[in-house]
């Protein structure tokens, strides 16, 4: 029998197969009248554009940054990073008799001289005094002496004239007395002169000069180091968000936003900051469903004919009815609640303001963000009982626009663990300056939402 | 080229959707022929069914066959369509079916595909569904019974009836022609 069956099936399905009746011409024109007209797509709603357009922009931002914050170009104050080492050019000019300075070394016997209160002497860590009389008072100071031409070493210290701190006299057939001290008194040894010889020598004024240029030089050093140099950082965020729609019935959105960011510090302070990230928000769609149920509500015996017996009794109606099924007709309208998913791209451009103290770095930083509607996806209406015929159904939940603009406010809290590693966590702020529905639907202008961006920095 | 066509009728180009109406609707039709009682309400059913297409055009994602995907929307808007009057399926006890004799295939082979479509729409609307769904369409008793929403045996049930049903007419036709 089921052989049977199967050839029955078999043939009816082979004259069915190439069973394609031309329809009316009037189907269609009742087609096409209530066909709905579809959302533009612009140039946004492609998915790839949208990626590469996001590319683009980043790529522009970036190329312009490094034109407007080149940290390659050198600055005057390079110059003190090369100092010349050759000290006598420096410390001559030409206004001085001098060109060139000579240190003279101590040699000769000593000779031992009465001092007078006036005179001082300094001796510097240099000087060594080879001998030492016995009968030096407390008053009496060792002099060196030296004599004029024997012991003259190979440099020998000439003092300008020009200096107005140098008073030495040199007198040929006096002991000349040359010796490598900061500042001396020198009695004239002659018996006429009682001149006091501050000498200051130019021993005095190179090393002095010396230690100015050598502070000079280390603390351009000091500055070297501490200059700072900008630099590029990269973090990875996941940010929770909770939007607020005050002024509507809207109940309060979340979102789940994962982006990388790409930061410039082109000084101690300041940092610009961009990236690409998505976000995944949802609400709650909402259908009114009319329907007409069909239940069947039960029957009655409608009466279609009479006709009239005659009996012995008497005469007696017959009743000739038909048995006619009752349906529930009655429109009824149903909610039917579904989950509305979306995938944003977001391109943030921040400036912002931080500073150090130990491992913790503290920031401030704001600026516009863009976002693009990339994918949706919104159910249909659904209805449990599936013996119903649907009349019309209504999508109460407000359409989506396929970009909006933010402003974001963040404030930062990065934890240093390594030189190029730390944490981050900022609290921050979005405040929508075109909401992310249609307006026609929506009372509130100008959503809000806060959220905890937490990531991992990585600095080169 | 089913995504660029798809494409082009959302953006509300009327020569793409007339063209996907052309391209589908003469087996769409086909198929509303035989779900339907007459040619009228095969019409309406046509009519709901490529309306409820553009309607949830945007909503197709690619996934699978797009004609077969148009061919789930048809069937779905007919079975909608006399779902009222499948009410009762459920309640129909499972009774023993005649045996018929045997039956001439020659005679069906020889009939022409109008012939056989009115023999088909004359058949009770359970039974018309039901034959439609296994026979032609290929769907199993288990799939039928989640669409009507009746039970597998009922759906069997149904199918035998409707074959028995068919075959009666066939002999008389036969004798008809004798």
């Amino acid at each position: 029998m089921k052989e049977k069956y199967k050839n029955i099936d078999n043939l009816f399905k082979q004259k069915f197969e190439d069973f394609n009746p031309e329809p009316p011409g009037h189907i269609w024109d009742n087609v096409k009248t209530n066909i709905p007209v579809y959302p533009k797509n612009n140039i946004f709603s492609n998915y790839f554009t949208k990626i590469f357009i996001s590319i683009i922009a980043i790529i522009a931002i970036l190329i312009a940054g490094y034109f407007i914050f080149d940290p390659f170009k050198s600055s005057p104050d390079d110059k003190i990073l090369n100092p010349t080492t050759d000290q006598t050019k420096i410390l001559f000019d030409t206004n001085n008799k001098i060109q060139d300075v000579e240190i003279r070394e101590i040699k000769t016997e000593e000779t031992f001289a009465e001092t007078k209160n006036n005179i001082k002497t300094n001796y510097s860590e240099n000087t060594e005094f080879e001998t030492f009389d016995d009968n030096l008072s407390n008053n009496k100071i060792p002099v060196e002496k030296t004599t004029a031409n024997d012991d003259l070493q190979k440099n020998r210290t000439n003092i300008p004239e020009s200096n107005t701190d140098i008073l030495a006299q040199n007198n040929s057939d006096d002991l000349t007395q040359y010796i490598e001290i900061e500042e001396v008194k020198i009695e004239n040894l002659s018996d006429n002169s009682e001149t006091t010889a501050l000498i200051t020598t130019e021993e005095n004024k190179i090393n002095s000069d010396n230690e100015i240029r050598k502070e000079n030089i280390d603390n351009t050093k000091y500055q070297n180091k501490f200059k700072f140099n900008p630099y590029f950082s990269i973090g990875v965020y996941i940010t929770p968000e909770f939007i607020f729609y005050p002024d509507d019935s809207i109940p309060n959105n979340q979102s789940y936003n994962f982006d990388v960011s790409v930061s410039y510090h082109f000084s101690n302070y300041y940092f610009i900051q961009t990236g690409l990230g998505i976000s995944f928000s949802n609400d709650d769609g909402k259908y009114t469903i009319d329907y007409e149920r069909c239940d069947y509500m039960g029957s009655y015996e409608d009466v279609y004919d009479v006709t009239f017996d005659t009996t012995p009794q008497g005469i007696i109606p017959i009743y000739h009815t038909k048995t006619v099924d009752v349906y529930d007709s009655v429109r009824h309208i149903s909610i039917s609640q579904t989950k509305n998913k979306y995938t944003y791209l977001q391109i943030p451009l921040l400036f912002g303001y931080n500073f150090s103290k130990n491992k913790i770095t503290y920031s401030v930083k704001g600026g516009p963000s863009l976002s693009v509607l990339l994918f949706d996806n919104i159910p249909d209406a659904n209805l449990q009982d599936e013996y119903i015929k649907i009349i019309r159904i209504n999508q109460k939940m407000p359409i989506r626009i396929q970009t909006n603009w933010q402003f974001l406010v963040n404030f930062g809290f990065n934890y240093r663990f390594s030189d190029s590693f730390s944490i981050s966590m900022e609290p921050s702020l979005r405040y929508y300056i075109r909401s992310a529905y249609e307006k026609k639907y929506i009372t509130t202008k100008h959503p809000f939402s806060v959220g905890l961006r937490t990531g991992v920095v990585y600095k080169f | 080229m089913k995504k660029d066509f798809i494409k082009e009728c959302l953006s509300n180009d009327a020569k793409a959707q007339e063209k996907l109406y052309r391209l589908f609707a003469p087996k769409m039709y086909g198929i509303c022929l035989r779900f339907a009682k007459n040619r009228m309400e095969a019409e309406d059913i046509l009519q709901d069914g490529f309306i409820k297409i553009f309607t949830n055009l945007k909503y197709f994602r690619n996934e699978g066959s797009f004609e077969g995907w148009i061919r789930r929307t048809i069937i779905n808007t007919a079975i909608n369509h006399y779902k009222k009057n499948l009410r009762d399926l459920n309640n129909i006890a499972i009774e023993h079916i005649n045996i018929t004799n045997k039956t001439d295939d020659d005679i069906i082979s020889k009939l022409s595909v109008d012939e056989l479509l009115e023999l088909i729409n004359e058949l009770p609307d359970g039974y018309r569904i039901v034959f439609n769904l296994n026979v032609i369409e290929g769907y199993t008793h288990k799939e039928i019974g989640k669409m009507l929403n009746i039970s597998e045996n009922t759906s069997k049930s149904q199918l035998s009836r409707a074959k028995h049903n068919l075959k009666k007419k066939i002999i008389k036709l036969k004798i008809r022609s004798n």
